[in-house]
């Protein structure tokens, strides 16, 4: 069997918020690489593990922030923790601006975004990680 | 001895007891008959009297016609006393006699007529009166006067029996109180005579008795003294007696001698025929008449007188007629030698046989006068040995007796024939000493003088000693012719002798059970002891030889302070003999002992004799120190204890006492010392506030200081000790707490014990006893003492302190009654309305200020209260502290009302609201910023709502966008001829993207099945697609068809582009959908055109609406739980009351955090409405609940919250007359908002 594909997990309790950003990056990340969605904190981390688990690798995840019972700034440092040189981008609908600091500080976020996000600017924020985020690990 | 204590008894007492009772007999006998005479007599005077008083009341009775007067006068007569009747009797002129009136009712006629009334003593007193004769008869018993006769006498038999038995008892008492005594020392006396020795001396103990038997060994000391003086006096008498005796019979001897010496006889011879004597010379020299030849017999007449001479001449014829000799004394005148009568013996005979014829006759003369005279001085003197107490014998020279005397005879027994021709050996018993009988039969051998004492033995066994002075006896001859014993009954004084002996015996007996040493000595010649008993090495330490031998003496061991003391006494004994009592100490064996000395100085001859006891009392005067020193303190602590509770202060009292106590206790000095309290208790310090010393010369100076603190840590280990309530005791050397030590030093204190002064409110202070000088060991005795007193002083500063704490009390008393009465004032110079109102509605008081709203109400002072008003007032609720607003004018008032039903009136307060309400205008801006900013934070949250669906939208289109210009309008015009169907078929598999799992799973499955299929690498990533458009991995499924399509991949890819198109199109449907919800919520909440109008609406809507809102705008996690029943309609002002809600529900969901829920419920109470918001979320702590309604406070952060949110719940809930509580516990917190179920009138600041 061939191994997993590469993934990018995006994580969002609003399942159309979900929905949106995997029909929308599936269409600008390179072929063969998968998104996984999750809506809770909890299920991201089993899919995740699940995936690793066959071989795959994720080196980007985009969480939302505002998240129950997992708020997203406590599931990014739970997976920057697993996933070493994983690449995290937080994505809020409020202006707590404390909070963000908070997890960048932490997390190291490699991006923050406001809803509504800009598809552009999503776009290209994701691909400039991807490609960062696998010349760090060497796959090219 | 006895037997004359017994002599006294039985003279004097018996013979007193006797009389004393022949009196008690006499009287016993003579006072009661006399007594009943006395009583009879007065019985029968009583009895007169009576009967004339019956008769005089009768008598009047009759006079006025009375005859129940008559009755009664008898009735009262007979219950005056007990009478055995009392009768009225009626003579008729016929001389008949009947009844008239008699009490008691049944004494019968027979009784007072008939002379049946034997054993009554009756009297009559006669009545006329009228017509009326007879008299009165009043009679007693015999028997009760009798009785009552023996009533009046039983006491005094009683007292005579008394008076007889008390004799009595005081006859035995006295006769044995008197002998006892004296039976028991001849008891004793006997005792050691019989040579019973164990005679018990209780001597063991108490000085008392060491007292007691100096007392008796004084009185022994007498009993000896009196016996030796008896036995000197008797030997002296005797002696003289004897000397005279003596002396009597040698002068008869030497008379006799010379007698002897002049005996001259003259011879005659006469012729009877012619009467003439023919004599010898010495026959004229004899009758002092010149020698003659012959001589006539009648010449001698002048010589013998004719009385003698015829005598001579009847002698001569007498001889010349017998023959036979005779001889006669003659007394004669002797013619040459004075008157003085001298005697003749004159002998005659007859010649001579041969002679007789011629009758001649021979005859002698003699002068004998000296021999008569000697004669009658032996018979003298016989008669005084006859007659004399003593014995005398006389003997022959061989030793028989040949006269004794009557006294010998009385003290032997025998009779005078018995004794005459025995020897005196007789008499002799056989206890007289073989020596002094060797002695008598020497000097007798000798004929030489004997003085012994014999001891003899009568003849009926009884014994008697006897002083034996033997005088040999010579005849004139010089021959020996016997002896003259005078012999003196010296048994007295020789019992005398045996009782000194005995009583010396049982002194040594006595002195030998002595706890105590005697002594007796020589004083004054030659100090010498002469007794000293064996205890006295015990005591000081001293042998007896020691002293016997002069090599010590009673100073030897004595102290020398007390020797000075004790000399000086025995000096002044010496000079005034006398008993004496001296104590004084010895160092004996290394101890100090305490020796007590009682004896006697007293002359003996020329000499003075010291008698006395020595006995060691140091356990005795110990244990009396200790019992001195005990009541000593004793004495001071009642002193002390009555001086503080005299003196006015406590202070003044322990200054009075402390010297008593100090004194008692010998300590050097007392210190009262008072803790210092500073603020909270905390204690400050200490010191002394009274300070009692007494330097080395007893000098004792008492001085109260003003307090001056010493700080805590200079005492350490003391008043730690006191703060405790324990005592400190400690010697400065030994205190390690080095500032206590220091202190104590500096103050010379060697020793110290500090008591805590202790009272209800804690440690007061203590009194601290130092001593200076010496140390030493607090006795348990004064350590109670000292408790004792400073418990007093603990109670006496405890009801001082009360004093003090009552009277500030009554000082803040009188302060409160001064502000009380100032405060009554206070209404006056307020210058908001006061007013008061009574029960009745009437207005009672109003101050100045309230003439404004009197005026605009319609009230006057005095006046009723307008009636609306009233009742607003009176039937207010008690609890309901809200006030009513009075608009006055331009101004506007609030008024209080509190009722103060104890004493039926109401007070009304006034506040001046005009600023106030111009203020709330100020507020209701402020409130309008408050909901902005609720608003804000609203805002905020439901930005992210909104954001969310917004973000889905834009996405959406993007995709759209993308999808329709890149692929739909470039794939599409090239595929769809081919396979349109296909792609449209396989687009619409599904309506909504399957949630994620599922995918993956189905993913992986048509991954499978494109394998199976054999479909080339290129299609793997195909497999999601697929998935992701609803398609499964069931053979036949539509999309396997675009395998074996040539361009399959990108068939498939364009079917995948119209899948996003119409999912994206869909989530902006739902997205817009929500968003569209969330402004709807905001619309309501902010609702711009405000109905700020009180009118009934639909609350469960209300709540459902703002609870949605908090639930859209809040997390996913927000619980919030509704329990409200459909349709609850309240009046109110809808847009006020949605603000309450949104301030509550806007804390609670801020309280809970990420995990918890909020419950909302409607409640329906009896005429209200309950609205309860819970949270689950932290406590509010109670000195938040207590402010959190007040404006401006808040608990957030500076910018975060106004502080107006609860402020204004508040006051728009009083607007509508409902009201606001909270309840919070750690887990549950729940504000209850009241609202009246029928609406409210609202006259709040909104109307």
């Amino acid at each position: 069997m061939h191994e997993a594909p590469p993934a990018v997990l995006v994580v969002d309790d609003d399942v159309l918020v979900a929905n949106t950003l995997r029909l929308q990056l599936r269409r600008v990340l390179p072929p063969g690489w998968e998104v996984i969605t999750a809506l809770s904190g909890p299920e991201a981390l089993e899919h995740a593990q699940e995936h690793v688990a066959q071989g795959g690798r994720i080196p980007l995840a985009l969480v939302d922030y505002q998240m129950y019972p997992m708020k997203g700034s406590d599931l990014l440092l739970v997976l920057v923790e697993r996933y070493p040189g994983l690449r995290t981008i937080m994505l809020t609908g409020q202006a707590d601006m404390e909070a963000v600091n908070m997890v960048i500080n932490k997390v190291h976020l490699y991006r923050y975004m406001q809803k509504p996000w800009d598809p552009h600017d999503l776009e290209r924020t994701v691909l400039d990680a991807i490609s960062e985020a696998e010349q760090a690990s060497g796959q090219g | 001895m006895r037997r004359a204590v017994d002599r006294i008894v039985l003279r004097i007492w018996l013979p007193f007891t006797l009389v004393l009772l022949v009196c008690i007999v006499s009287i016993g006998v003579y006072y009661p008959r006399k007594q009943g005479e006395l009583y009879r007599e007065a019985t029968n005077t009583r009895l007169r009297e009576m009967a004339s008083a019956v008769a005089l009341s009768v008598e009047l009775s009759l006079e006025h016609d009375e005859f129940g007067g008559v009755q009664r006068a008898v009735e009262l007569a007979s219950s005056t006393e007990d009478f055995a009747y009392v009768a009225l009797v009626q003579r008729e002129s016929s001389g008949a006699e009947r009844l008239f009136a008699v009490q008691p009712t049944d004494v019968k006629e027979a009784v007072v007529f008939d002379r049946a009334n034997e054993g009554l003593v009756v009297e009559s007193h006669p009545v006329t009166a009228l017509d009326f004769m007879g008299y009165v008869q009043v009679a007693v018993s015999m028997e009760r006067i009798n009785a009552e006769v023996a009533a009046i006498n039983a006491p005094v038999y009683q007292g005579l029996v008394g008076i007889t038995l008390v004799s009595l008892v005081l006859f035995l008492v006295v006769a044995r109180g008197v002998s006892r005594p004296v039976v028991a020392m001849v008891r004793g006396a006997e005792h050691l005579q019989q040579g019973d020795y164990e005679v018990e001396f209780n001597t063991r103990g108490a000085a008392s008795e060491v007292a007691d038997l100096g007392a008796a060994l004084t009185s022994l000391r007498d009993a000896l003294s009196i016996a030796r003086d008896r036995q000197r006096a008797f030997n002296e008498e005797l002696e003289q007696k004897i000397d005279a005796r003596t002396r009597d019979l040698a002068r008869t001897q030497g008379v006799l001698l010379e007698a002897q010496r002049v005996a001259a006889i003259g011879t005659f011879e006469f012729d009877p025929a012619n009467g003439r004597l023919e004599a010898s010379p010495m026959f004229f020299q004899v009758l002092g008449l010149s020698p003659m030849v012959s001589i006539d017999l009648s010449q001698l007449t002048p010589i013998f007188g004719e009385r003698v001479l015829a005598e001579v001449r009847e002698l001569l014829g007498a001889v010349a007629l017998t023959g036979h000799r005779m001889h006669r004394d003659l007394p004669f005148d002797h013619p040459g030698e004075g008157a003085e009568r001298r005697w003749l013996s004159l002998t005659a005979g007859p010649a001579s046989a041969r002679e007789q014829a011629s009758g001649m006759i021979l005859g002698t003369v003699q002068d004998i006068t000296i021999r008569r005279r000697t004669q009658e001085e032996v018979e003298r003197l016989s008669m005084v040995a006859r007659r004399t107490s003593n014995c005398v014998v006389i003997t022959d020279h061989e030793r028989r007796m040949t006269w004794v005397n009557d006294a010998l005879l009385r003290l032997s027994g025998y009779e005078l024939h018995e004794v005459i021709g025995r020897t005196p050996v007789m008499f002799q018993f056989w206890g007289t000493d073989p020596a002094a009988r060797e002695r008598i039969r020497l000097g007798l051998e000798r004929r030489g003088e004997v003085n012994e004492v014999v001891w003899n033995r009568g003849k009926h066994g009884n014994t008697y000693w006897l002083q034996l002075n033997i005088v040999p006896l010579f005849n004139e001859h010089g021959a020996h012719t016997g002896f003259m014993a005078v012999e003196t009954d010296i048994t007295e004084r020789v019992h005398g002798a045996l009782d000194l002996e005995r009583s010396r015996n049982m002194f040594r007996v006595l002195v030998e059970n002595l706890q105590g040493a005697t002594y007796h000595m020589r004083l004054r010649k030659e100090p010498q002891m002469l007794f000293m008993s064996s205890q006295v090495e015990q005591i000081l330490g001293v042998p007896v030889a020691d002293f016997m031998e002069r090599r010590a003496d009673r100073y030897t061991c004595m102290l020398k302070e007390d020797e000075v003391r004790v000399r000086a006494r025995m000096q002044e004994l010496i000079s005034a003999n006398g008993s004496f009592d001296i104590e004084y100490r010895v160092q004996a064996a290394g101890e100090i002992r305490w020796i007590r000395e009682v004896g006697q100085v007293y002359p003996e001859g020329d000499d003075l004799m010291l008698t006395a006891t020595i006995a060691d009392i140091t356990s005795e005067y110990l244990s009396e120190m200790a019992i001195r020193h005990g009541s000593e303190l004793i004495t001071s602590l009642a002193g002390a204890t009555t001086a503080l509770l005299n003196a006015p202060t406590v202070l003044e009292g322990v200054a009075e006492g402390l010297p008593l106590f100090g004194r008692s206790l010998d300590v050097d000095r007392l210190c009262v010392f008072r803790i210092a309290y500073g603020i909270g208790d905390e204690v400050d310090g200490c010191g002394p506030v009274l300070t009692w010393s007494r330097d080395a010369n007893g000098t004792e100076t008492i001085e109260e200081v003003p307090l001056a603190v010493s700080p805590v840590h200079a005492f350490g280990p003391l008043l730690d000790a006191i703060l405790a309530g324990r005592s400190y005791q400690a010697l400065t050397e030994e205190v390690t707490h080095r500032q206590l030590a220091a202190f104590m030093s500096s103050q010379g204190v060697r020793q110290v014990l500090a008591v805590p002064i202790m009272t209800t409110k804690g440690p007061w202070g203590f009194l601290c006893l130092d001593h200076l000088h010496q140390t030493g060991v607090w006795e348990e005795g004064n350590r109670r003492t000292i408790d004792t007193y400073v418990s007093a002083l603990s109670s006496s500063i405890e009801r001082e302190q009360v004093a003090q704490d009552r009277e500030a009390a009554l000082v803040e008393r009188d302060q409160r009654m001064g502000e009380l009465e100032a405060m009554t004032r206070f209404p006056d110079g307020d210058p908001n309305p006061v007013m008061r109102i009574g029960d009745n509605g009437v207005l009672l008081y109003a101050n100045r200020a309230s003439e404004q709203v009197l005026g605009a109400l319609g009230m006057e002072l005095g006046a009723r209260v307008p009636e609306q008003l009233h009742h607003r007032l009176v039937t207010k609720d008690e609890n309901d502290t809200s006030p009513m607003l009075i608009d006055a004018g331009d101004r506007k008032f609030e008024m209080l009302c509190i009722a103060v039903k104890d004493f039926g009136f109401y007070n009304i307060y006034g506040t001046d609201v005009s600023a106030m309400h111009r203020l709330r205008e100020m507020q209701e801006d402020a409130m309008h910023q408050e909901r902005m900013s609720v608003l804000g934070r609203l805002t905020a949250s439901i930005a992210h709502e909104i954001n969310n669906p917004l973000g889905a939208v834009l996405g959406a289109s993007r995709n759209l966008s993308t999808a329709l210009t890149d692929w739909v309008f470039k794939e599409m015009p090239e595929l769809i001829r081919d396979d349109l169907g296909l792609m449209v078929l396989l687009a619409q598999q599904r309506m909504h993207p399957p949630a994620n799992a599922e995918l993956r799973a189905a993913t992986k499955r048509v991954r499978e099945r494109l394998v199976l299929l054999g479909a080339g690498p290129e299609w793997m990533p195909a497999a999601s697609t697929i998935a992701e458009m609803g398609w499964g991995a069931s053979p036949g499924e539509p999309w396997e068809a675009l395998l074996s399509h040539a361009s399959g991949l990108r068939l498939l890819n364009t079917s995948n582009t119209m899948f996003v198109v119409r999912e994206s199109l869909r989530t902006i449907d739902f997205a817009t959908e929500r968003a569209a919800k969330v402004v709807g919520a905001l619309r309501t909440y902010i609702h711009q055109d405000e109905d700020r109008r009180s009118k009934p609406f639909d609350l469960s809507e209300q709540l459902r609406s703002v609870s949605t809102l908090f639930k859209a705008s809040g997390r996913r996690g927000l619980l919030i739980d509704l329990d409200i029943p459909d349709g609850v309609v309240v009046h109110g002002v809808e847009d006020d009351l949605a603000q309450v809600w949104t301030n509550i529900l806007s804390n609670a969901v801020q309280a809970i955090g990420d995990a918890g829920r909020i419950m909302v419920r409607i409640r329906s109470g009896k005429d209200r409405l309950l609205v309860e918001i819970s949270n689950n979320g932290p406590m509010i702590p109670p000195e938040v609940q207590e402010r959190m309604y007040d404006a401006l406070y808040t608990t957030k952060k500076k910018g975060e919250g106004t502080g107006i949110g609860l402020n204004l719940v508040k006051r728009i809930l009083d607007g509508h007359g409902g009201g606001i509580r909270c309840v919070s516990t750690e887990q549950l917190t729940t504000f209850t908002i009241e609202l009246p179920l029928l609406g409210h009138d609202t006259t709040g600041p909104h109307a």
